[in-house]
């Protein structure tokens, strides 16, 4: 036993001074990566017009491939793609209600799109599109084409009537 | 006839007296001794020192710090002789620098005469300073580095005579050598000694000194770059052969023993609180050396490090060059990843 008991000390006096006498030598490298497109959205167009209409006339976008919004998310969480306009389109004081002014259109996503018919812009901020599941945890682009429609009031005075169309995307 | 040659004879006799006489005079009194410490004394040198080498560095000895300030080493003549007595100071080495079973050549080791003097009268000493200032090859033989002798004055001698002192008593030289060392790629650690003996010709006297070179444990990692860059990636998006040319990690080593290269990182790649799992971060890569790869092509970063490489028996001692290992490394996004920018630290270890 007492040998054993040696033998075991000797052994761990080894070890350390094996351990004493042991080099060790380190480098550093940092990794990097830049993860883009998590949330972003696109818009093809600034602007679009109705070229003239006379009033009483309803009219397209003169624009007739539309606006296409494309818009992605990796956040993991289902996203929102609205539109609305922020003020009714105005000339001086004169202004066209949004009851007059409408959108539909078509996506090209997998999730719930609300323009297969025309909305008013009349009830402010609308929902346009919902991302899927899959699309919500792939950041996978989704592009909705918008069209827009106007009709003009028979008392409208004449003018150049604007408006600003805000899309907007949100979790 | 008979009257002139005997006349031959005796001046043949005289001329012959007169040189011996001159000469077991020098003999009698010559004498070497190396150490600072050893003035006016025989006696063998205190060893001299190079400490702190490495592998392929040239480096000189350590400076002897006496009591009169710090020199390189010292060679002091007590040499009792007539002015006009010359004498010849020789160097030579016993042979190879030993450390056990491991050598370092002599010829690896130079040494250099750097100064000689008259200490007694402030006199730098006049002979012929061979390669003076300049390092030289050792040799196994005596090599000449001082020859006393002065022209001064239409004789030989090493100092001319001086007003007031004794001819016989010019006395107390000094002379000043400093070593260095080649210390070639693969020597292995350890003190490895040899010795240096001084001849003073033509008396004869030797007087050695010690000389120890200390070669220090070389254990060291080289990466040639700082970063590792995957640039712009999407989520749902996998980058591979990052970098191109590969990540070169050089391990250099005189230890003698087997040694290990592994990796690991501090954290997963992180931005904020978000994280890219280490199991979406593989590296892989391959090797010049003739040891293990113990890479498979698909093994993830991990907090604990995995082992990348480990030497041949060869390996334990690559100085110059060292083993050279090549690393790339491959990056998922997962999809849904939020963006940012991600770092994380990589780190390689080289461990016996």
């Amino acid at each position: 036993m007492k040998k054993l008991m040696i033998f075991l000390l000797l052994l761990l006096l080894s070890l350390l001074a094996y351990g004493a006498c042991a080099d060790e030598a380190t480098g550093n490298i940092t990794a990097s990566v830049n993860v883009s497109g998590s949330f972003f959205l696109i818009v093809n167009s600034d602007s679009f017009d109705f070229a003239s209409l006379m009033p009483g006339q309803t009219g397209e976008m003169s624009r007739t491939e539309g606006i296409t919004v494309t818009g992605s998310s990796a956040g993991g969480d289902p996203w929102y793609l609205k539109v609305a306009v922020v003020s009714a389109l105005s000339s001086g004081s004169d202004f066209i209600p949004n009851e007059n002014f409408t959108w539909n259109g078509t996506s090209e996503g997998k999730g719930s799109w609300y323009g297969s018919v025309d909305r008013s812009f009349a009830g402010g901020s609308n929902t346009a599109y919902i991302s899927s599941r899959d699309e919500s945890a792939s950041g996978a682009k989704v592009a909705s084409k918008f069209n827009f429609r106007l009709t003009v009031p028979e008392d409208t005075k004449p003018g150049s009537y604007t408006t600003t169309v805000m899309f907007t995307l949100t979790e | 006839m008979i009257g002139n040659r005997n006349s031959l004879k005796i001046a043949t006799l005289f001329v012959a007296i007169f040189v011996l006489t001159r000469c077991c005079i020098a003999a009698t009194h010559f004498s070497v001794s190396p150490p600072a410490t050893f003035s006016g004394t025989d006696g063998n040198g205190t060893p001299r020192s190079i400490t702190g080498a490495l592998p392929t560095d040239f480096k000189e000895d350590n400076e002897v710090i006496t009591s009169d300030g710090s020199y390189s080493n010292k060679v002091y003549f007590e040499a009792t002789v007539p002015a006009d007595c010359p004498y010849t100071l020789r160097i030579k080495i016993s042979g190879d620098l030993t450390s056990g079973s491991h050598t370092i050549p002599y010829s690896s080791l130079r040494y250099m005469y750097t100064y000689g003097r008259n200490i007694t009268f402030g006199i730098t000493a006049p002979g012929t300073k061979l390669n003076y200032a300049k390092y030289r090859d050792f040799s196994t033989s005596y090599q000449d580095v001082y020859i006393s002798g002065s022209t001064a004055g239409g004789g030989t001698y090493e100092v001319p005579p001086i007003s007031g002192f004794p001819a016989d008593k010019i006395r107390d030289w000094e002379h000043q050598f400093k070593y260095a060392i080649q210390v070639p790629n693969n020597t292995y650690p350890g003190v490895y000694t040899a010795t240096i003996t001084y001849r003073a010709d033509p008396a004869g006297t030797e007087r050695t000194a010690d000389i120890s070179v200390t070669v220090g444990d070389y254990f060291r990692l080289s990466i040639d770059r700082g970063t590792i860059d995957f640039e712009n990636m999407s989520p749902g998006t996998t980058k591979d052969n990052v970098p191109v040319e590969g990540v070169i990690v050089t391990a250099k080593t005189n230890t003698g023993r087997p040694w290990f290269l592994k990796i690991s990182n501090d954290s997963p790649l992180s931005s904020g609180p978000y994280m890219i799992p280490n199991s979406n971060f593989i590296w892989y890569g391959w090797t010049d050396g003739s040891g293990t790869w113990y890479g498979n092509g698909t093994d993830t970063m991990n907090f604990v490090p995995s082992l990348v490489y480990s030497s041949s028996p060869t390996e334990m001692n690559n100085l110059p060059d060292g083993t050279g290992n090549h690393l790339k490394f491959k990056l998922t996004i997962p999809r849904g990843q939020p963006g940012g920018k991600y770092l994380s630290n990589v780190k390689l270890t080289l461990t016996e």
